[in-house]
């Protein structure tokens, strides 16, 4: 065997590198094992329907009116805090009062005026009409109210403000 | 077909020989060889990628962010809150810095081999490390994915390799091919969950045209939701849409076997992953460049446009 020959083999960690990381990778993948960075590769993997439904929080000012919270205002800290709202129903108390006191104070770090957090689940439904797509809320319910200031009373909803 | 480093006619062998032949063309599927100047290729422009995306990518702006919204991914769970950013700016930079320093290690022979091998390593776990801050905000975050994934084994790859050298060899083949089927089983696995979790009826049911119609949920509109509208009211065009993205995922580790199919699924990965950002304002762009990088046999590709300015340069001037 030439010099070279003997010289280009790969090595054997390399081997057994390679087979193991594919092999965990099909595992996690197979089982959907979500440990970042293993993943189950579940992109889009849902059929998508004409409804859908999910929780948003709104800001209630000290007049009572209900303002949806709009994260593009915010620091790019808060962008993917929508994602923690969609496991809302699975956390308990005290996970869901710190993921609205934060949010409440991301509020109050751009100036806005909180008394507390509302969140509610919403459903929307699309349509194409005229070529054109609508987009209705058809379900609106109140979950929890949340991050108060020290004796916020809740009032009659006074209606939801821009 | 790829091409084997062992191919020997399997007609005339006996079974234990063809057992053997089996297994070594399973073998070269991963460990067989490629050329030095196309891992270099590879690597140099994987590590522009990484440079790239360190860059241009808001790391800096997660800083800042309240403990409670700290949902720390599995691979920095010893983390209790998002670094400050300070820490992060230095991670850019010394991403970059290995970044520049591997490319220009080139010039120092004697240093070139365990510099580069160190550079791209540095460069690599920075970019883990960012990723994964990225993804520590309550939700698995796929777009860095697969160019973390794919770029690791070439983190093991020799630091010897030369632009010079096109001689396959096996020691510099297995890290490309071993990055592909790494590529292969992620793609096939985004396809394989689609018929997992829907069946077929991802494809034939409305699914595409409901996609299509809801567009980009949070944020500004996409710059084509318009045409995104028209799609999903003609059927069947979302059906056919939704049928060409399945087949290209679940088929996608034929690249691993056949070469020739390369550049189609190359085509492919910018089509699908272009209309994704334009019609539904999800960016993976990152995932066709990781796709380019690997798949394109870089020094062939020189070559020929070499091949073709020299032949340009001697071809006698047409008679007028």
């Amino acid at each position: 065997m030439s010099d070279r020959a003997a010289s280009d083999r790969v090595p054997v960690a390399a081997r057994l590198f390679a087979i193991a990381l594919l092999g965990a990778l099909v595992y996690t993948g197979w089982n959907a094992v979500e440990k970042w960075p293993f993943t189950g590769w579940r992109l889009y993997s849902n059929r998508k329907g004409p409804t859908a439904g999910s929780y948003f929080a709104f800001r209630v000012d000290s007049d009572g009116r209900t303002h949806r919270v709009d994260y593009q205002e915010m620091p790019d800290a808060y962008s993917r805090a929508p994602y923690l709202l969609e496991k809302f129903d699975r956390y308990p108390d005290q996970q869901r009062e710190a993921v609205c006191a934060a949010i409440a104070e991301g509020q109050r770090g751009i100036g806005l005026d909180v008394d507390a957090i509302h969140i509610y689940w919403e459903r929307y439904e699309v349509r194409i009409v005229d070529g054109a797509r609508v987009k209705d809320r058809i379900e609106r319910e109140f979950r929890w109210s949340c991050a108060e200031v020290p004796g916020y009373v809740a009032r009659e909803e006074a209606g939801e403000g821009a | 077909m790829s091409s084997p480093a062992t191919s020997p006619s399997s007609r005339h062998l006996d079974a234990p020989s063809r057992g053997r032949a089996v297994v070594g063309w399973c073998g070269d599927l991963l460990f067989g060889p490629e050329a030095p100047a196309r891992l270099l290729a590879v690597q140099a422009l994987f590590l522009a990628l990484i440079c790239i995306r360190t860059v241009l990518s808001p790391y800096p702006k997660l800083a800042g962010a309240p403990a409670a919204l700290f949902k720390p991914a599995w691979a920095v769970s010893w983390l209790d809150a998002m670094p400050p950013r300070w820490v992060i700016v230095v991670v850019q930079v010394a991403i970059v810095a290995a970044g520049a320093t591997w490319f220009l290690v080139d010039r120092s022979p004697r240093w070139r081999a365990p510099v580069r091998r160190g550079a791209y390593a540095a460069a690599w776990l920075g970019f883990f490390f960012l990723a994964a801050l990225r993804g520590s905000r309550g939700k698995i975050f796929h777009i860095e994915l697969l160019l973390v994934w794919a770029s690791l084994p070439l983190v093991f790859a020799p630091g010897d390799a030369r632009w010079s050298d096109r001689r396959p060899q096996r020691r510099f083949g297995w890290p490309i091919r071993t990055a592909i089927a790494v590529m292969a089983v992620i793609y096939c696995f985004t396809g394989i969950w689609k018929l997992r979790n829907s069946g077929i009826d991802w494809v034939l049911s409305d699914n595409m045209k409901w996609a299509l119609a809801w567009g980009r949920v949070r944020g500004e509109p996409t710059p084509l939701q318009g045409v995104a509208v028209w799609l999903a009211d003609h059927r069947p065009l979302p059906e056919l849409f939704a049928a060409c993205i399945l087949a290209f995922e679940v088929s996608f580790p034929l690249v691993v076997v056949f070469r020739r199919v390369r550049p189609l699924y190359v085509v492919a990965a910018w089509l699908f992953h272009m209309g994704t950002v334009l019609l539904l304002g999800l960016d993976y762009t990152v995932w066709p460049a990781t796709v380019t990088i690997l798949l394109i046999d870089w020094p062939a590709v020189s070559d020929r446009f070499a091949a073709r300015r020299r032949h340009a340069l001697v071809a006698p001037e047409p008679v007028r």
